[in-house]
């Protein structure tokens, strides 16, 4: 009961020591900026309605003998993308993308689609991108004669009546860059992620104070006065988790409020937090105990793993454009599967559907914590 | 010439303190490596392509994947490099609390001559940290010669210049290590994010779109798109012209700042 009482004790300081040492703006501020800032910019990317700012001017060289195929057709069907300027000549098309005046050339040969149509764009802008899905939606897997293609174009190949046969222009669907299924909004996505990203650090910081503890000659003196070292330590890491705790709480509302943002019915949110926040504190306790006791060094190498972590997370990239293999690489990372908990909750799965994101951040808790605690005994030995 | 080698001397020594501290190095080296990796392979395992579709850049090259991992690399490199200079740029209050600051004075050390040695070190710093970061990259596999070797040395330089400017004038500004550290951590990975590093700026509204314009990292990459993908020299003076005023501009208002702190 006294052991209880201490951890308790110690535990809220750590956590007022969070909270009067500037958290409010770099814990709070800093990501209620980001956020914003993310969720403005990537509004458009994440609606299912997406369209660009301003339409963009491409230029279009469509050889005659194609041109009953519709891809011009097709381009002006979607004029809140494109600006369309018909060129003859090749070389004008491609010296005007080269000259800026003009953002893409789409040249569409004489052979088309068993040739190749070139998209000619800058490669780090979107425009290519929506262009080419125009384009494939014209080829024989675009028309879903994918039996065709594996059999060779040689042997079958794709006329031009059949392309007009089965898809006029009228029927080209246009593309939708944002109609994947992201599953939640710029705003919703970025309040759950960068929250999680920035629990790290402030359950981080509560790990960085009990090390600094060490130097400062805090610890000896509260072992000085009947505190074990289990009861320390104890502390240390309730208090990181009890920091994540009432950090989500602030930052669910506040973005609720801010932005609209959901996190699920509360009953279910304040579960998944509460394991949640007990994984994220266990990746802090394992970095203390294995590097050497300076606060700086704890700090830092903490900075730098969650920098990691957040990025492999899903925390700064979003993880619906992130490639299928490297999204599943990293479903074992605790806060991937917090993430991944509170966009189910956001999107109104049941609490009863997160049995994998419990169990990863149950085991991988576990398995931390087990750890710091054998790399922390087999260093303060002497202590005993 | 004394005083070119007293600042020599002191920039020299700050940039080995630098490069001596681990946890420095895994900040300025060692992380955007890694990110680096993830990101390359990111990239090329994630290459999309389109059926009946063939993608050409502007200059007419067609190896657009190594390009946009390229190009996605020098955007992790633009933030660590803000990152790493604004950081050290703001050793100066560090060494003012500390009181080194005051101990070199007083040995007679113009303070001109201390804030020039510390506009170096921050350029010595960053210029390292480029040479380190590219050659491990390229060694990788990295294509960062694909366009040759002058269009790379130029865009690094134009962001270097603008970087180490931009350092000096938030130390000018901020009054404090704290503050610093907020801007360092923070502000290059919203910039990047707004300077259209990672992902398209066309996704974004007109207002943030027209807003990159203020936004050395959008520059930058703009640099960079001009070497590689456009027409080269000619598609980088614009931007490298910006990059350098970036610099210049951040050099004034730091100068300015830092004067106050001799008071």
């Amino acid at each position: 009961m006294r052991a209880l009482r201490h951890i308790i004790v110690i535990a809220g300081n750590q956590l007022r020591r969070v909270a009067l040492d500037g958290a409010l703006i770099w814990l709070v501020g800093l990501p209620i900026l980001i956020i914003y800032v993310l969720g403005i910019t990537l509004h458009g990317a994440f609606a299912t309605d997406f369209s660009p700012a301003e339409p963009m001017r491409i230029g279009l060289v469509e050889h005659e003998s194609v041109s009953e195929l519709g891809v011009g057709d097709a381009l002006e069907a979607m004029p809140q993308f494109f600006v369309i300027d018909r060129y003859y000549d090749e070389e004008a098309a491609r010296q005007a993308v080269l000259a800026r005046s003009s953002r893409a050339a789409v040249i569409v040969p004489p052979e088309f689609p068993n040739e190749p149509a070139t998209v000619v764009t800058d490669p780090s802008s979107l425009v290519g991108e929506i262009l080419a899905g125009v384009l494939a939606s014209f080829t024989a897997e675009g028309l879903g004669q994918d039996q065709a293609f594996e059999e060779g174009q040689e042997a079958n190949p794709v006329t031009r009546s059949d392309i007009v046969e089965n898809q006029g222009a009228e029927d080209v669907a246009p593309i939708e860059p944002g109609s994947r299924p992201f599953g939640a909004g710029a705003f919703e996505y970025y309040s759950i992620a960068i929250a999680v990203m920035f629990a790290m650090y402030a359950a981080h910081s509560v790990t960085v104070y009990s090390v600094g503890d060490r130097v400062t000659g805090a610890y000896v003196r509260i072992r000085a006065l009947g505190v074990t070292r289990t009861t320390y330590m104890a502390a240390g890491f309730f208090g990181a988790a009890l920091t994540g705790v009432v950090y989500f709480s602030l930052m669910s509302i506040a973005t609720r409020l801010l932005f609209g943002a959901s996190w699920g019915g509360l009953a279910d949110w304040a579960v998944l937090t509460v394991v949640g926040s007990i994984a994220l504190a266990a990746v802090s306790f394992l970095i203390m105990a294995v590097m050497p006791p300076s606060p700086k060094g704890v700090e830092n190498a903490g900075g730098a793993l969650i920098t990691v972590m957040a990025f492999l997370g899903g925390s700064t990239v979003p993880l619906p454009v992130l490639p299928e293999w490297f999204r599943a690489s990293f479903v074992w990372m605790p806060n991937r599967a917090l993430l991944d908990g509170y966009l189910a909750l956001a999107s109104g799965r049941p609490l009863g559907e997160l049995g994998l994101e419990f169990q990863v951040m149950g085991i991988v808790s576990a398995l931390l914590v087990a750890s710091a605690w054998l790399a922390s005994s087999v260093r303060f030995k002497r202590e005993a | 010439m004394q005083a070119l080698k007293r600042v020599a001397i002191i920039a020299g020594m700050s940039a080995f303190r630098t490069y001596r501290s681990w946890s420095d190095v895994a900040w300025i080296l060692i992380i955007p490596v890694l990110m680096s990796v993830i990101i390359a392979s990111w990239v090329v395992g994630g290459e999309t392509t389109f059926s009946g579709v063939r993608m050409e850049m502007p200059n007419g090259r067609d190896d657009i994947a190594a390009f946009q991992q390229l190009r996605g690399i020098f955007g992790i490199y633009l933030i660590f490099v803000l990152s790493a200079l604004i950081a050290r740029a703001g050793s100066i209050h560090k060494e003012r609390l500390e009181g080194q600051l005051q101990r070199t004075i007083g040995l007679g050390v113009p303070y001109h001559q201390i804030v020039a040695a510390h506009f170096a070190s921050v350029g010595l710093i960053g210029l390292i940290q480029a040479v380190v970061f590219l050659s491990v990259t390229g060694a990788l596999g990295v294509s960062w010669l694909m366009a040759g070797w002058w269009p790379l040395v130029l865009s690094v330089v134009g962001m270097l210049i603008a970087a180490s400017g931009l350092a000096v004038g938030v130390a000018g500004l901020c009054r404090s290590e704290g503050q610093i550290a907020l801007v360092s951590g923070g502000g290059p990975s919203l910039l990047a994010m707004l300077g259209g590093a990672f992902f398209p700026l066309d996704v974004a509204p007109a207002n943030v779109q027209r807003l990159a314009v203020v936004n050395p990292i959008y520059w930058s990459m703009q640099a960079m798109d001009g070497a590689y993908a456009y027409q080269g020299f000619g598609s980088m003076a614009t931007p490298m012209a910006v990059l350098l005023l970036f610099g210049a501009f951040g050099a004034v208002i730091g100068i300015q700042g830092l004067r106050r702190l001799e008071t």
